[in-house]
């Protein structure tokens, strides 16, 4: 019965870090995006606040996501 | 990407925020922490990552700048806040609250420095209030928590017997009253079911979309109500 419920853990544990990967991939995927190139887009929001503080400019800020295709 | 958005972009610094749901990713909720619940979800901030203003128009260069005209203008009435005009101190607290910056802590200390407010000011951040409270209790719920809602659901039921009002956002109303719906069921609790139920129906009744799910939570309360008799 041990066995078994280890083994339950074991492969919940392998299908969450796959799944954990597969999100990352998307991620990377998303952050490619041509869009992303064609103006000076920030994806980073300290980095973008910090431009905003420096140059008094305002953030115009676009939210997007990932993980759906 | 066309003239208008090149000249835009020029004038703002762009940022573009992913929601990955990638584990332990810096600032991957930070729509939810500026307000938004869906995708894609477009605001004026300012350094601060304060929202000045949602984008509610056409996805094109004349709207965005539209939209970054208003944060212009609530970034003067928080100069004037700051000098001392009493009313514009009320506005920006209004506009804030309906912005999502302002945590439920925050939001329950402006409105005492506010001071002396009119009947409809008063009404109308009570509601705020209310809705600053709901996204707070969201801000903490992970997806797919089924005891996490039944918490939230609890919560709100017993903000409501405290005497606080409910919600005014079509999104804060239905989740405070459905997710006090499900803790109420959990608990066998009709007539908090019932008293969710109408004001779902009050609200929303006229919604033909709706309407398989009043039939499902109709059929559930006589459910409950019948399980009561059956004691």
């Amino acid at each position: 019965m041990k066995t078994v419920s280890l083994a339950t853990f074991v492969l919940a544990g392998l299908s969450t870090a796959s799944a954990q990967d597969a999100m990352q991939e998307k991620l990377e995927k998303k952050l490619q995006s041509p869009f992303l190139s064609k103006a000076a887009w920030i994806t980073d929001y300290d980095k973008a606040r910090e431009e905003s503080k420096k140059s008094g400019k305002l953030i115009f800020a676009y939210f997007t996501r990932s993980y759906a295709n | 990407m066309g003239d208008g958005f090149a000249k835009f972009s020029k004038k703002y610094v762009l940022f573009c925020h992913i929601t990955s749901h990638v584990k332990d990713r810096k600032h991957d909720n930070l729509l939810s922490e500026k307000g938004g619940r869906g995708f894609p979800h477009l605001v004026a901030m300012d350094s601060a990552g304060d929202v000045l203003a949602e984008h509610e128009d056409e996805r094109e260069a004349d709207a965005f700048e539209r939209t970054m005209a208003k944060a212009r203008e609530f970034v003067d009435l928080q100069k004037k806040a700051a000098a001392g005009d009493k009313g514009a101190k009320v506005k920006v607290l209004v506009h804030r609250l309906k912005m999502g910056s302002l945590s439920p802590e925050e939001a329950e200390k402006a409105v005492a420095e506010a001071g002396p407010l009119s009947r409809d000011q008063e009404q109308e951040i009570q509601g705020l209030l209310s809705d600053a409270a709901i996204k707070g209790v969201l801000k903490n719920l992970k997806m797919g928590d089924p005891q996490g809602k039944l918490d939230a659901g609890k919560k709100f039921l017993e903000r409501k017997k405290a005497g606080k009002p409910a919600p005014t956002g079509d999104m804060e109303i239905q989740i405070y009253w459905i997710f006090m719906m499900d803790y109420a069921e959990t608990q066998k609790d009709a007539a908090t079911y019932e008293e969710a139920l109408n004001a779902l129906k009050a609200k929303f009744g006229g919604n033909p979309q709706a309407q398989q799910f009043f039939k499902t939570r109709e059929a559930a309360l006589n459910r409950l109500k019948e399980g009561k008799k059956d004691k």
